[in-house]
């Protein structure tokens, strides 16, 4: 996918179409369609308080840190901001850089 | 070497290009590169990249998995349904559908992948917890690319990289600050009223905690200078500390705004 994106962008810079247009972005959806899923802390005292233990199997998986991070805020304009500009890096990305 | 054909035959290094190191999803914020990689994630999640990982796992109805994980998932040799799982095991899905590898649609039929790795989670194997979420961030990044799904998981993930990252701090130099620029959220919490809601208790047995964990705020993670205090102060020193903060630096905080532990 990311070389597909810089394809197009190279070709279209030839073209002396201004480049700012394409640069950066990485798909055609805008910011404001994105819908951010925030991940939901988890109280496991409570789950185990109503019969649900489950802590053991997240301490199992050395998960506890993430779980606690979890209890905080997702700032969603960022993200998007973000996500409509990332592409993947790979070994294929590396070679094309190389062309 | 399109542009300077004297480059062919040339290493990396001649070219001018950093040396390829490992896959990374890269972006920038503001002019600021942000790179999310397996280990950065490994580093949020203060947690070592190690553990199992399967990938490839090909056909989900002829791999050989499926014996493995129906034993442990269903109790049996046969794939059950949603309702024949216990209680644990319908909570341990619902967390995984959610935060672990996000699907963002129905959670009652788990992929292969989701399968086998809700299954390491049943027998307490140790997974690769980063490596499973950075390919699943890379997987659904390509969804977005290429057919344009709008959803995007691990908002609260790639938030706390951001904020790590320095972007924040970046971004309140500049005044870009309050909590409605930012589009700020905080996931509702899992707990007991959860397993109400998803009828796994009956109504009346629900019961709230005083220990219950309640959402966090995300003023007391924006600003440096937050006095160090918590609901766990005594009243009139939190009042203290906030009449102090006003009149120092000019900031109201209100009460509610304190949280509930040390940071």
């Amino acid at each position: 996918m990311a070389s597909s994106s810089s394809v197009q962008e190279t070709s279209t810079s030839m073209q002396n179409t201004p480049a700012y247009e394409i640069k950066g972005r990485s798909m055609c959806l805008e910011k404001w369609e994105l819908k951010i899923q925030t991940e939901n802390p988890v109280d496991f005292v409570s789950l185990a308080h109503h019969g649900c233990d489950i802590k053991s199997y997240s301490e199992a998986q050395d998960l506890m840190e993430y779980f606690n991070m979890l209890n905080g805020p997702t700032y969603k304009t960022l993200v998007r901001h973000f996500w409509v500009r990332a592409h993947i890096y790979d070994r294929n990305a590396a070679k094309l850089e190389e062309t | 070497m399109l542009i300077d054909p004297t480059l062919e035959g040339k290493t990396r290094k001649e070219m001018g290009l950093e040396p390829f190191s490992c896959t990374e999803i890269r972006s920038s914020i503001m002019g600021i590169p942000v790179f999310i990689s397996e280990n950065i994630i490994s580093f949020v999640l203060r947690r070592a990249s190690e553990g199992i990982f399967k990938g490839g796992i090909g056909n989900s109805k002829t791999s050989p998995w499926n014996e493995v994980i129906n034993q442990s998932i269903f109790n049996g040799s046969r794939k059950g349904a949603y309702s024949d799982l216990s209680m644990e095991k319908k909570m341990l899905l619902k967390i995984q559908n959610e935060n672990l590898l996000p699907k963002g649609g129905g959670s009652d039929q788990p992929s292969l992948k989701h399968r086998i790795f809700l299954h390491f989670f049943i027998d307490k194997e140790k997974a690769n917890v980063p490596r499973y979420i950075f390919k699943h961030m890379m997987k659904e990044l390509k969804e977005s690319q290429d057919n344009k799904r709008c959803w995007v998981p691990y908002g609260r993930l790639i938030s706390e990289i951001l904020h790590q990252g320095g972007i924040l701090k970046a971004l309140s130099n500049v005044n870009f600050f309050t909590d409605e620029q930012l589009g700020t959220e905080t996931g509702k919490v899992i707990n007991g009223r959860t397993l109400r809601n998803m009828n796994l208790i009956r109504k009346e047995i629900y019961t709230k905690l005083t220990t219950d964990l309640k959402e966090s705020d995300a003023m007391s993670n924006l600003m440096d200078d937050f006095p160090p205090i918590c609901k766990q102060d005594p009243l009139d020193v939190q009042m203290n500390y906030i009449k102090d903060h006003f009149a120092t630096n000019g900031k109201v905080i209100r009460l509610e705004d304190v949280q509930q532990t040390p940071s």
